[in-house]
């Protein structure tokens, strides 16, 4: 697929990272139309460097550029798209890979349904040992669901948060418009950039295609810390307070820089 | 002076059906508003005759048979079928529109037992459009045959079809004009929607269908089923365009037109093998089964392998492969060779009654 950067972001390597890099590399290989563009964001972590420096990307087109700000996943990918030279990028986890039809599939769907800002896959979420777990952001498809069959709005997403941008391929242009993730939203930075990109107009469609593999709390993941790390862990009210942060955020462009103070007594 | 008369009538009758200038009179059924494919296809029949030169005319029973301008509860032909059907001559039994002579032709549906019995002494040729095997018992006395309304000749779809019809009548002339699949179908090749467009005979299957595979198969509930029927001809064919499967269960079709306009879109289709089995029906043509109860079975495994892009191109060439005879030449070239031959029969027979004429008059 021409005009596509995908952006890999990385923050560090741990033991199993050789593995799931591997796989994610070779689904962009294996795709039946290739993307353009890779992107690594990677932070500058010695171990990661080294290890990208002799990784063999065979011909796939790949940049690696060094983020020296914050690592956090939302900062690494908005550093990323400010390097994109692309109309639109994709975001691939190192930990998942694509189906080897997604692009394929975005091309064929997206000159159809011309008037798409975002096109996200049908994922399928596994777990660890790759058994499968469910769907996600297969909802738009079910009857009487949103406005308008395939295209996530934002009163479904109000009612129903259960999507995911893992895979999604953006316009940049738009992305940039709405603001980027922000990274101070700590559990629901996804569900708050839908939503207020489901605000500001941008329309999104999910592709009926398997599209995305995602490997669902994969130990020493962002989202496993948030459960089950001590010294990450987040509380009920703190899960709370970032779904209703997220709910009242979504009409500001700008992070406002959310911070959750637990309750003293 | 009665025979100077007879003869008269005779000559006029052969002349007129020389010309081509008997009526063909095709029985409908009225489906109150309800789209059939057995009633799109006499349409069809009357339309492709009259481009022929032939004054082929439908006949309707009731004076409240919408053409145009229906009760909005329900489709007129014009809504369904399309302009072009609807102002195609209709004519009506019960305003006295009927009038035949030998030179004329009427054409029944089997169905219509009892107007066989009522049209047994008409002079005129006389048809059975036999397109459902199922109803050809319905309105006919035990151990009456059509022949013995004067029925001579059948109309039928298939040679499955034709070979039944044999097996129960095999004095009757049967012979097989097949349907040809409307060209407001097309392969637009437009991203595929996980939705499923179903058919079935009984509605009740359908719900049985929607509700089995949901409560089987949880992970696919948003997965969208459309009942295909109660459409116009051109919304249907639209809507067809944005399916991913057609499913298909008919126990007592005669033919099987959706499935074949589902090929004729392109999309794929999962079917419940009919009592008497389509000629068209092949193992690498779709998904079909004689089980109703496997059919959900065979959904989620299909949803599994669109979802993926892994349907195999074979399929898709044994599709188009199989489509290719339903084109409306053939049904043209079939059916105006029917009628050619009906007509020479006809001639052949006032021929003969006008030389039973002369032999009495040298003697």
């Amino acid at each position: 697929m021409e005009n596509i950067t995908v952006i890999i972001p990385l923050h560090k390597t741990d033991e199993k990272f050789n593995d799931y890099f591997i796989n994610c590399i070779k689904s962009l290989k294996t795709q039946t139309s290739v993307p353009s563009n890779v992107l690594i964001v990677r932070s500058n972590d010695d171990k990661l460097k080294n290890y990208l420096d002799n990784f063999d990307f065979d011909t796939l087109n790949v940049e690696i550029i060094e983020n020296n700000g914050d690592t956090d996943y939302m900062s690494q990918v908005n550093y990323g798209v400010s390097n994109v030279k692309t109309k639109w990028f994709s975001v691939l986890e190192y930990d998942d890979e694509y189906s080897n039809i997604w692009f394929n599939n975005v091309e064929k769907y997206s000159s159809h349904y011309k008037d798409v800002d975002i096109f996200l896959p049908l994922v399928v979420d596994v777990t660890d040992e790759g058994e499968f777990i469910n769907f996600t952001n297969e909802a738009v498809w079910a009857m009487n669901f949103s406005d308008k069959m395939g295209y996530l709005d934002n009163a479904c997403l109000l009612r129903y948060p259960n999507f995911q941008t893992s895979g999604l391929v953006i316009d940049k242009e738009k992305f940039e418009e709405i603001g980027g993730f922000k990274s101070s939203m700590k559990l629901t930075f996804v569900y708050e950039l839908l939503l207020r990109a489901t605000y500001n107009d941008v329309k999104i469609f999910t592709v009926p295609k398997v599209g995305y593999k995602h490997t669902n709390m994969r130990s020493g993941s962002l989202f496993w810390d948030y459960r089950y790390d001590e010294s990450k862990k987040i509380s009920s009210d703190e899960a709370n307070f970032w779904i209703e942060s997220a709910k009242k955020e979504y009409f500001f462009t700008t992070d406002r820089g959310i911070k959750y103070e637990p309750e003293t007594v | 002076m009665a025979d100077d008369k007879n003869f008269k009538k005779i000559e006029e009758a052969l002349n007129l059906v020389k010309d081509k200038s008997g009526k063909l009179y095709f029985l409908t059924q009225d489906t109150k508003g309800n789209p059939k494919a057995s009633i799109s296809y006499i349409y069809e029949l009357v339309k492709i005759l009259r481009e022929n030169g032939y004054d082929a005319i439908i006949l309707h029973e009731k004076k409240d048979y919408k053409i145009k301008d229906g009760n909005p509860e329900w489709l007129s032909i014009e809504d369904w079928l399309g302009e072009e059907f609807a102002e195609l001559p209709h004519a009506c039994v019960e305003t006295g529109d009927l009038k035949v002579g030998p030179e004329d032709v009427l054409v029944v549906p089997e169905l219509f037992g009892h107007v066989m019995e009522q049209t047994k002494d008409m002079a005129c040729t006389k048809i059975v459009l036999c397109q459902s095997y199922d109803y050809i018992f319905e309105m006919l006395q035990p151990g009456v045959q059509w022949i013995n309304y004067g029925y001579n000749y059948v109309i039928t779809t298939s040679e499955t079809s034709k070979e039944y019809i044999n097996s129960l009548f095999p004095q009757i002339n049967v012979s097989v004009i097949t349907p040809n699949i409307s060209q407001k179908f097309k392969n637009e090749e437009l991203p595929g929607q996980p939705i499923i467009g179903i058919h079935t005979r009984d509605p009740r299957d359908t719900m049985k269908i929607v509700k089995t595979f949901y409560a089987k198969y949880p992970q696919f509930k948003w997965i969208t089923f459309r009942d295909m029927r109660g459409m116009s001809v051109e919304f249907f064919a639209n809507t067809l365009n944005e399916m991913c499967v057609g499913v298909w269960v008919d126990d007592i079709s005669g033919f099987g037109t959706f499935p074949l306009e589902c090929m004729k879109t392109g999309v794929p289709v999962i079917g419940k093998i009919p009592n008497l089995k389509p000629v068209w029906l092949k193992e690498e043509n779709g998904f079909w089964t004689y089980e109703s109860t496997q059919i959900v079975d065979i959904i989620q495994a299909y949803i599994k392998t669109w979802l993926e892009d892994s349907l195999p191109e074979q399929l898709l060439e044994e599709m188009d492969k199989t489509i290719e005879p339903y084109t409306i030449e053939n049904t043209t070239t079939q059916l105006l060779e029917f009628f050619e031959g009906v007509e020479k029969e006809k001639i052949k027979e006032l021929e003969g009654a006008l030389n039973k004429f002369a032999l009495k008059e040298e003697k």
